[in-house]
């Protein structure tokens, strides 16, 4: 049976998507042509009013995406009301609109757990294939104006087909030339624009077990300084776990349901236009508006958001195609967002990181 | 806030965050550093009374403990004391004239 889970009276970090405004135009992009591709976006004061309602409800964290977060003028001045009602607060970003002025302005107020930049290849030629010309030189021009201003910074690579090869340059250029202290790593999930260019950016289950080896190698080497929750270095890492469990004839703790994300039990996101969703990666998932609906009625009493919260009583042995498989009491049906968009429905396992399918088309365990 | 027996006058900072998660269990956030603290429901009552602008001692924070929950033990004034020892600690509060 199911653990009960309890529910935090308030959530702990929000995520806001300010602006839909991108200066690239990335194949992967799981933001553009989502749901939450609004062509509306909220003026500074709404967000400055959300800000100090998530102050009062002990909000401790503020993600700030979009879109490309510095392409907006106000940015400085939505810092400043994260700051000024007690939280924290991080950035993701291409790097290329990033300014001396602005970064500064982010260092100063002592509060940025970091900017986060996106860096798929050591090369122009690499990061650039499926971002577009001059994407990896507004990277780097973004990471030197950071780090001079004195500014945290991590990056993410996205693993794809073109940057496999690169893996051991793109690390040691972000880790021991740059000196970031630890970086994330994932690969596309079908999403937004990745729909579109779904047989360019996906990779295939040889391609993802060359990611896999590569960056379980360069893991090995570089410690916890290497991180994931999704794409190949997770996959690999989670399968094994799945298989070793597997071998044994044990299940995995709290698993064997729809216990995939558990994101929703502690955070909640905003699109451009004031929506809340329970995720950016959800963003069809519409709750009600910033400044109309109170944060703590959403978060305490929205029906689809307890229902999601709730996935994790369903049993994966209610699904045909997990019905007989060996590795049904170690698996957790895998984040949710990515079934949505395959199926439609948000209450089903995610194929796309399903165990049994991946060795199915040829894929294979790598040692971690 | 609280007057200690040798009339420090100590008040929580002004950037801290009381996270009151569950009912048995918050957090103390320091946002200026990331750090957090997790505490009980009693140490965030106490950390309400430090919070208040009332000038209270450790009696009448006893006091305050006492009427709120059950089975306070006679060794309360020491639990008291010890969290504040604690946050003073963690640099969660200030001396204020
Ligand atoms: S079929 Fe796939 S999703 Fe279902 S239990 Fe097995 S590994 Fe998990
Ligand atoms: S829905 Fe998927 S992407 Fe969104 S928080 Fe959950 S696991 Fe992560």
């Amino acid at each position: 049976m199911t653990e009960n889970r309890r529910l935090m009276r308030t959530p702990k970090s929000v995520d806001v998507d300010i602006t839909s405004q991108c200066n690239l135009r990335c194949k992967y992009c799981f933001h553009k042509s989502s749901a939450g591709d609004t062509r509306d976006e909220l003026p500074t004061e709404e967000w400055v009013r959300f800000f100090a309602e998530c102050g009062s409800n002990a909000v401790m964290d503020v993600t700030i995406g979009g879109g490309e977060p510095f392409l907006r003028p106000d940015l400085t001045a939505l810092v400043d009301a994260v700051v000024a009602n007690r939280m924290r607060f991080s950035v993701l970003s291409n790097g290329g609109k990033i300014t001396p002025e602005v970064a500064r302005h982010l260092a100063a107020t002592g509060r940025c757990n970091h900017v986060q930049i996106s860096v798929d290849g050591a090369s122009a030629e690499v990061h650039d294939r499926l971002r577009g010309r001059g994407a990896f030189e507004g990277a780097m021009r973004g990471i030197r104006i950071l780090k001079e201003a004195g500014v945290a910074i991590t990056s993410r690579i996205t693993i794809h087909r073109y940057n496999i090869a690169d893996l051991d340059n793109i690390v040691a250029l972000l880790i021991d030339q740059i000196g970031m202290p630890s970086i994330s790593t994932n690969s596309a999930c079908h999403q937004g624009l990745a729909r579109e260019f779904e047989e360019e950016v996906q990779l295939t289950p040889q391609e993802q077990c060359d990611a896999m080896e590569k960056i379980v190698a360069l893991s090995k080497r570089y410690g916890n300084r290497i991180t994931a929750q999704a794409g190949p270095l997770a996959q690999a890492r989670g399968y094994q776990q799945m298989e070793d469990a597997r071998k044994q004839g044990v299940g995995i703790p709290g698993r064997g349901y729809l216990t995939g994300c558990g994101c929703m039990w502690s955070k909640i996101a905003v699109r451009p236009d004031g929506t809340y969703v329970p995720c950016g990666m959800l963003s069809h998932m519409a709750l009600g508006r910033i400044n109309r609906d109170r944060l703590l009625d959403v978060w305490q009493n929205h029906a689809e958001l307890t229902a999601l919260r709730n996935r994790y009583r369903i049993p994966l042995s209610k699904f045909q195609a997990c019905a007989d498989c060996a590795w049904q009491m170690t698996c957790t049906g895998n984040c949710p967002a990515g079934t949505y968009t395959r199926t439609g429905e948000v209450y089903a396992p995610n194929t796309d990181d399903c165990l049994k399918r991946f060795l199915e088309k040829g894929g294979r365990f790598v040692e971690v | 806030m609280i007057v200690t027996s040798d009339s420090q006058v100590l008040k929580t900072k002004e950037q801290m965050v009381l996270r009151e998660e569950f009912d048995d269990w918050a957090i103390l956030f320091d946002p200026d550093t990331g750090r957090a603290m997790g505490i009980s429901p009693t140490g965030a009552t106490i950390w309400k009374c430090l919070a208040s602008d009332a000038k209270l001692d450790v009696q009448a924070i006893a006091g305050t403990l006492r009427e709120e929950y059950d089975g306070i033990p006679d060794t309360v004034d020491t639990e008291i004391l010890e969290f504040i020892d604690s946050v003073r600690k963690h640099g969660y509060v200030e001396e204020r004239s």
